[in-house]
């Protein structure tokens, strides 16, 4: 009897402790996806900062938002094409896994076959092609005959996608392929989605533009005459990131490959932390050497400016490189033996192999290495401060000085630029910015999710 | 095929073959450059940098405050310190943040959408560039918090800064922690937190400090988010969080504009002790890392 009640007591006292851990555990649980949910703040936070500059900006100068994107000569054509281009490799990414950005043509594959692919690539790229292409008709023929069109702005990618739509379902009833990454009748929904948004967006730039009186307007940016137009700034950040991924992707990819498939085990234990530690050093010692030092040879040996694009170009593509080779290396190293090995028993010697069958069959990790850079090279902002200058002006030639859309918002904080809308642009600059580089790091992103799928 | 017919064959074969041979040595010989390409600019660049920067650098240099007039005659002491308190304040932020985060999506969270939708937040805002967040320091802490041009706001920019990288180090840490771990504890009736805080946050934690230490020797180098906030004309050291303050790489910046040649060779003076603080952070990490690989229980 008493030992009876003893136990009974026992058992209250480790009921109640259960009772006690487990609040304790959904009180931890609250806290902790409170702390989780900081990540949805903060974005909202800079989401928020920027529009709400943006819109103080657009309020207080009186700046048009027409007048903001409106165009120097060709920088409207050229940025569509440029902004469809990305729009396009984001939503390859989205819908095949973007394993194929360039047609998943390998010289591996059967004749026929590589025709197909070709076929199909040449339809996929020509919607980037007619966005730009109806915007300049617009622009150039329709806009003297009627003050506002966006039925051709419509009319015209409307055709190759019809053709691309009818293709993709071609190629998928026919069966013929081995290939989960062509797309079936069950991505039709999502491919029209996709170039609807394409000719949405192509029609609303075509349409602002053409009502604008800047039509071919003045090339300059900011606070010296009261005129904000981003292009010059957009020319500089394209220039930049575009010049440093043409340096870094091939050298990067290069140095994967050497890392993954050629060098014995010393020479790896060596190269990859010191392309690690190329990471690690900071922005702003990379801009002290382009000014110090890659700047005066360029200026002896070409000619360039105190501060010219160029010496930025080379020392963005250095801080560039070890994404493009850390995260190709990984692709290329998780390429199956299997397939090395039955490549090399049927005579091919290394190279032959890496060529036409690592490199393949690594894509998916090696696209994802490039837009992670490019969003890095999109965003870079000490080193291009130093080594680029400060002068915003329309043009792609990598002697003379450059801004970008980061070291225009940089050159705002330190002063350099009088308070006023010339200040508040920074923040319109600052949401252009993130949105690209926004876009870009999720079409990289979903093609790193997706790789274990695609994977061979 | 009689024999001069094989012969003639076996030469074109042992031709072409030896032809591809050397294509591959030339490949080979190609990417071995790329990889050269980094090596050789790393070198140019510490060569450089040491070069500039060694001669003046002494015991006065770095125990001397930063002069705004003639800074030729001055040091950099308190970029040095400014550097620290930020460093300070951004792991009092970033740290405890993101690893309840960690904590909370790799242990914690169920597989739905939302958990996805978190996790590409986070991942996504790693690659926000800094300079934005640069905006938001003004914008909120700045300006809507009122905090000025502050080491208060500066930390908590870069607190911002590295949080999604220390998330996504420790997620690693945290998922390196063997299954086994988590069923012994869950058998013998542990609640989930039970689980976490007395057996996989204690395994995990060399590897969450190793992330740690690393997402804030980034933080240390960063120049671009606290532009808005630092205070070029501040003297002396901060005493308060609501002080202004100078930092390493912001003092490198600014030096390195000015016209004195002997200003930007102190640039350099300032970068070599910016790797050295750099150097040693990361040195600790790959301490930490050794040690608990040397003594780890799985």
């Amino acid at each position: 009897m008493e030992e009876n009640r003893g136990l009974g007591k026992l058992a209250s006292t480790a009921d109640d402790a259960v009772v006690a851990a487990k609040r304790r555990e959904r009180i931890v649980r609250v806290l902790l996806f409170a702390a989780a949910s900081v990540a949805l703040v903060v974005t909202g936070a800079i989401i928020w900062t920027l529009v709400d500059g943006t819109i103080r900006f657009f309020g207080a100068s009186g700046t048009s938002l027409s007048a903001f994107f409106g165009n120097p000569q060709w920088g409207g054509i050229a940025t569509v094409l440029g902004l469809s281009a990305l729009g396009l490799l984001a939503a390859e990414a989205f819908l095949w896994g973007g394993s194929n950005v360039l047609g998943g043509v390998t010289r591996a594959q059967p004749p026929s076959l590589r025709r197909r692919l070709r076929t199909r690539l040449v339809a996929r790229w020509s919607i980037i092609a007619t966005t730009p292409i109806a915007y300049a008709i617009n622009r150039e023929f329709f806009l003297p005959l009627f003050p506002s069109n966006p039925v051709v702005a419509v009319a015209v990618p409307t055709v190759p996608t019809l053709g691309y739509v009818w293709l993709a379902g071609q190629l998928a009833s026919e069966d013929v392929l081995p290939t989960r990454d062509l797309p079936g009748p069950g991505d039709w929904p999502r491919a029209i989605g996709l170039t609807a948004a394409a000719i949405v967006f192509a029609a609303v730039v075509t349409t602002y533009d053409l009502s604008t009186s800047t039509f071919l307007g003045s090339v300059q940016w900011a606070g010296v005459a009261g005129e904000f137009s981003i292009w010059s700034l957009v020319s500089g950040t394209v220039l930049i990131a575009i010049g440093a991924l043409i340096l870094a992707g091939p050298v990067g990819v290069g140095a994967a490959l050497y890392l993954a498939e050629f060098a014995d085990e010393r020479v790896r234990a060596i190269g990859k932390p010191i392309v690690e530690v190329l990471a690690g050093v900071p922005s702003i010692v990379y801009g002290f050497f382009a000014l110090f030092t890659i700047s005066p040879f360029m200026q002896e040996h070409f000619g360039a400016m105190t501060y010219n694009a160029g010496s930025a170009i080379l020392v963005v593509s250095v801080m560039v490189l070890p994404i493009v080779v850390s995260l190709s290396e990984d692709a290329i190293s998780s390429v199956p033996g299997h397939l090395r090995d039955a490549s090399l028993a049927m005579g091919a010697t290394e190279w032959e192999t890496s060529l036409n069958v690592i490199l393949p069959a690594a894509r998916s990790g090696v696209f994802a290495s490039l837009f992670l850079g490019l969003a890095r090279a999109l965003g870079e902002t000490m080193a291009v401060l130093l080594a680029a200058g400060s002068i915003a002006r329309w043009h792609l030639d990598p002697l003379m000085e450059v801004q970008t859309m980061t070291t225009y918002i940089a050159r705002v904080s330190t002063g350099d630029i009088p308070p006023g809308p010339a200040t508040d642009a920074a923040f319109a600059v600052g949401l252009v910015l993130f949105v690209i580089t926004y876009t870009v790091n999720l079409g990289g992103q979903e093609i790193l999710d997706r790789m274990g799928v695609d994977e061979v | 095929m009689n024999a001069e017919d094989l012969g003639e064959e076996l030469r074109k074969g042992s031709g072409e073959l030896s032809r591809r041979r050397k294509t591959a040595l030339i490949g080979r010989a190609v990417t071995g450059l790329c990889l050269a390409i980094a090596v050789v600019f790393l070198g140019l660049l510490i060569f450089d940098v040491l070069r500039r920067g060694l001669p003046q650098l002494d015991w006065q240099f770095l125990t001397t405050d930063v002069k705004g007039f003639n800074p030729e005659t001055g040091g950099v002491r308190n970029a040095i310190v400014g550097s620290v308190y930020l460093i300070l304040i951004t792991m009092a932020v970033a740290v405890p943040l993101g690893v309840a985060t960690a904590v909370y999506l790799e242990e914690f969270a169920k597989d739905n959408a939302i958990t996805t939708g978190l996790q590409r937040l986070v991942e996504n805002l790693a690659g926000v560039p800094s300079i934005v967040f640069g905006l938001l320091g003004l914008a909120f802490f700045a300006r809507l918090m009122d905090f000025g041009t502050s080491l208060i706001s500066g930390g908590l920019t870069l607190g911002l800064l590295v949080l999604p990288i220390v998330v996504v180090s420790t997620q690693e840490a945290l998922s390196a922690v063997p299954d086994e771990f988590r069923n012994g504890a869950r058998a013998m009736g542990a609640t989930e937190w039970q689980v976490v805080k007395d057996h996989v946050l204690p395994a995990a934690l060399p590897g969450i400090m190793t992330g740690s230490i690393l997402s804030l020797s980034r933080a240390i180098g960063e120049t671009a988010p606290i532009l808005f906030v630092v205070s070029s004309f501040i003297r002396g050291v901060p005493t308060a969080l609501t002080d202004g303050f100078l930092a390493l790489p912001y003092q490198i910046f600014y030096w390195a504009q000015l016209p004195s040649q002997e200003v930007q060779q102190m640039a350099a003076s300032a970068i070599i002790v910016l790797m050295a603080l750099l150097l040693t952070m990361n040195g600790v990490a790959v301490a930490i890392r050794q040690w608990s690989l040397s003594r780890r229980q799985w």
